[in-house]
């Protein structure tokens, strides 16, 4: 009986193995194929990158920057052909007046206008990785999603310079856009572009200085109601909120969270930010402010409940200044007119 | 509230107990059990009440609780905010688990017994992916209005858990009669159907992502009385007509046949007890979402400590379902506070080791 088993152990592993090999030889030739088309389209790019760069190769010192994800990278010159894979940093692109290098973006890429006249390439977590292929750009800015993806790794398996731009602070977000300026060879314009939003920065420390810290008004943000959904710490939210002269009430925990609704009424908020879905509009908003659970908190009894626009809210890109200037006038209106 | 669901199981029980005279000790012995659950529940009702993630003192919570009642002074010193926290939020959280898990282990117990099969759950013949599809059409639509103060998922996914069953129904009638094969493989195959485009509108819903994928895996974060006053009625009614059909379930047991000889209709028995119990499911959910393991764990747990007789499992489940939620959701809140983790986690990360348990510890067949 013992003898029969392990015979039996023996063919269903034999079994399960005979399975397998289709699956795992499959995968093989699939890539295969996947990197002779790459070849082609490659060679053919080639041909016209070289006819464009003997005209200006020589005038051009060579740019090395260091990116998000501490890879460096040389370049002769500015690059001439971008594929974007974040909103944040399709509004880097155009923040320092590149946009006209722009080959693909996202879905989601909104801001400014214009960016809805270049293609899309798909969706933020899923993009269409044949199609950034084929368009074969000089550079994918790349965002710290992607790299858990997996899509930075096989993009640049497949010989593409993926630049990944996923800064942590403003200071990193100054610094990133420096960067992309840099490479699309608009550096006096990111310089430029940047001195102002620091100059709108300091303007805010500045008017905040002789804060003290009772004068700090507690703040709730709601990034999703039902369940209800909060920005802890190391979200740009967080970095906001301080800098505008507030207190995160949810600081004791970390990213965006799912929180307990008797958590957020019992911290008793001064202040409840509640973010734009669908558009402009906030159905969050609508429930908070009407039938609420918040009805006894200081921000529902003083009038405290703001909308704010999640594009500019969540975007660790320029428009973040704006989401600090807006942060500042709703925490401190008799300080910010 | 929960309190007369269970009183008149209680009463049924009694009512009952005149007409069996076979086996008297283990009457009585259930009997018994059933009183204890009852008690045990209201305890675990108060306890849940009085704990949470925020910590308000045991005498705040009973000045609280005392001062709910009319004609009752109780000196206020306690802040608005928490007041709402014990009425406003924990009060009905604890009421609609409650209610959630009474109805999904009563409905559960009688989808075991109506097809005859121990895999059988509330959600067997299509009610949870209808009301999944329900809810994420419910997220896409960019309405803001509520109607009664209910958002348009509880009420798309309700819809979408009736007419789901509905259209199973249809499918798998045969003639005048009901084959229960038929009818389990009508809904395995519509569910399919309709998970494959529930996954479809999940991928590409972008930010609603968040608030349908916690629906799916069911809890109650956002609480409301209005909640409990709708599940309410609907629950206890058909939770009480499930009960009375208690010694059918019992004959059905043997042969369809044979059941029929003994003077049951059949066919008219199984269209009563799915529609009752998908109404009561379907009412569970469009509020709690989809809470697995409670509609198919809650029915064995109780048959394997109190014998498979359906006159004592249909309201000893619903006891047990009612305690077992009420507590598995104050896990959900207060394990990781202020985080909350979504309910349908915590009910089988909890509750499968525990019926493993039981399962090894009695070491007979089940079912």
């Amino acid at each position: 009986m013992r003898k029969f088993r392990r015979f039996a152990a023996v063919i269903g592993l034999i079994f399960i193995l005979a399975l397998s090999t289709p699956f795992i030889s499959g995968c093989t030739p699939e890539v295969q194929t996947v990197t002779s088309t790459k070849t082609i389209v490659s060679t053919s790019a080639t041909t016209v990158t070289q006819t464009t760069t003997d005209t200006v190769t020589e005038t051009v010192q060579l740019i090395t920057i260091t990116d998000d994800a501490g890879m460096t990278y040389t370049f002769d010159g500015p690059v001439d052909t971008i594929i974007s894979l974040a909103p944040t940093i399709t509004e880097i692109v155009y923040f320092v007046e590149a946009g006209d290098k722009l080959i693909g973006r996202t879905d989601y890429c909104n801001y400014p206008e214009e960016v809805s006249e270049i293609g899309s390439i798909g969706g933020y977590y899923d993009p269409n990785k044949e199609k950034i292929l084929l368009l074969n750009p000089d550079i994918v800015l790349a965002d710290s999603i992607q790299c858990t993806t997996g899509d930075v790794e096989w993009l640049q398996s497949q010989g593409l310079t993926v630049i990944v731009i996923a800064p942590s602070d403003i200071e990193g977000v100054m610094r990133d856009i420096m960067l992309v300026g840099e490479l699309s060879g608009r550096y006096s314009v990111a310089a430029d572009a940047v001195a102002g939003l620091q100059d709108r920065i300091d303007a805010v420390r500045g008017a905040l200085g002789g804060l003290g810290e009772a004068e700090k008004p507690s703040v709730l943000h709601i990034t999703w109601f039902d369940p209800l959904w909060t920005t802890g710490k190391y979200t740009f939210l967080d970095i906001i909120i301080d800098m505008a002269g507030g207190v995160n009430v949810f600081d004791d925990v970390e990213w965006d969270v799912q929180v307990d609704l008797e958590q957020a009424v019992i911290r008793n908020p001064d202040v409840i930010t509640v973010v734009t879905d669908y558009g402009s509009e906030s159905s969050f908003y609508a429930v908070i402010a009407e039938d609420s659970p918040f009805n006894e908190t200081n921000a529902y009894l003083n009038e405290h409940i703001y909308i704010v626009d999640s594009d500019i809210v969540c975007r660790a890109g320029p428009r973040i200044v704006d989401a600090l200037e807006i942060y500042a006038g709703l925490l401190h209106p008799d300080l910010f007119s | 509230m929960l309190l007369v669901l269970s009183m008149e199981s209680a009463i049924i029980m009694t009512a009952e107990k005149k007409t069996d005279y076979t086996n008297p000790v283990k009457w009585k012995g259930r009997v018994l059990s059933a009183v204890f659950l009852l008690i045990l529940l209201l305890l675990v009702i108060f306890f849940a009440v009085s704990m949470g993630s925020s910590s308000i003192p045991f005498s705040t919570t009973i000045s609280i609780l005392l001062s709910q009642i009319p004609f009752l002074s109780i000196p206020e010193n306690w802040g608005g905010t928490t007041e709402t926290v014990i009425t406003g939020l924990r009060m009905p959280r604890v009421l609609l688990a409650g209610l959630t898990g009474a109805a999904l282990a009563v409905a559960g117990a009688t989808y075991q017994g109506l097809f005859r099969n121990p895999l059988a759950d509330p959600y067997l013949i299509g009610v949870s992916q209808g009301a999944g599809l329900g809810a994420v059409i419910g997220f896409l639509i960019p309405i803001s209005s509520s109607f009664w103060s209910l958002n348009l998922v509880s009420i798309f996914a309700f819809i979408g858990g009736l007419g789901a069953v509905f259209v199973v129904y249809s499918l798998g009638k045969v003639g005048k009669s009901l084959p229960m094969t038929t009818l389990i493989l009508a809904g395995v195959a519509l569910g399919a159907f309709l998970s494959a485009i529930t996954s479809y509108l999940l991928i590409t819903s972008g930010e609603s992502f968040r608030g349908m994928s916690s629906w799916l895996l069911g809890g109650f974060s956002s609480p409301k009385w209005i909640h409990v006053w709708i599940t309410l009625p609907v629950i206890t009614l058909g939770s009480l007509i499930i009960c009375l059909y208690g010694r059918s379930l019992n004959v059905m047991q043997f042969d369809e046949e044979q059941a029929q000889q003994l003077g049951i209709n059949v066919e008219q028995t199984k269209r009563i007890l799915l529609v009752v119990a998908t109404l009561i499911t379907a009412a569970a959910v469009s509020f709690g979402g989809i809470i697995g393991f409670v509609g198919i764990i809650i029915p064995h747990a109780v048959r394997l400590i109190w014998g498979p007789d359906f006159r004592f499992l249909l309201p000893l489940s619903i006891l047990c379902g009612s305690i077992f939620l009420i507590l598995a959701d104050l896990l959900a809140r207060t394990v990781m506070p202020p985080t909350e983790i979504p309910l349908g986690i915590v009910t089988a990360f909890f509750g499968a080791p525990f019926f493993l348990y039981l399962l090894k510890r009695k070491k007979k067949a089940v079912f």
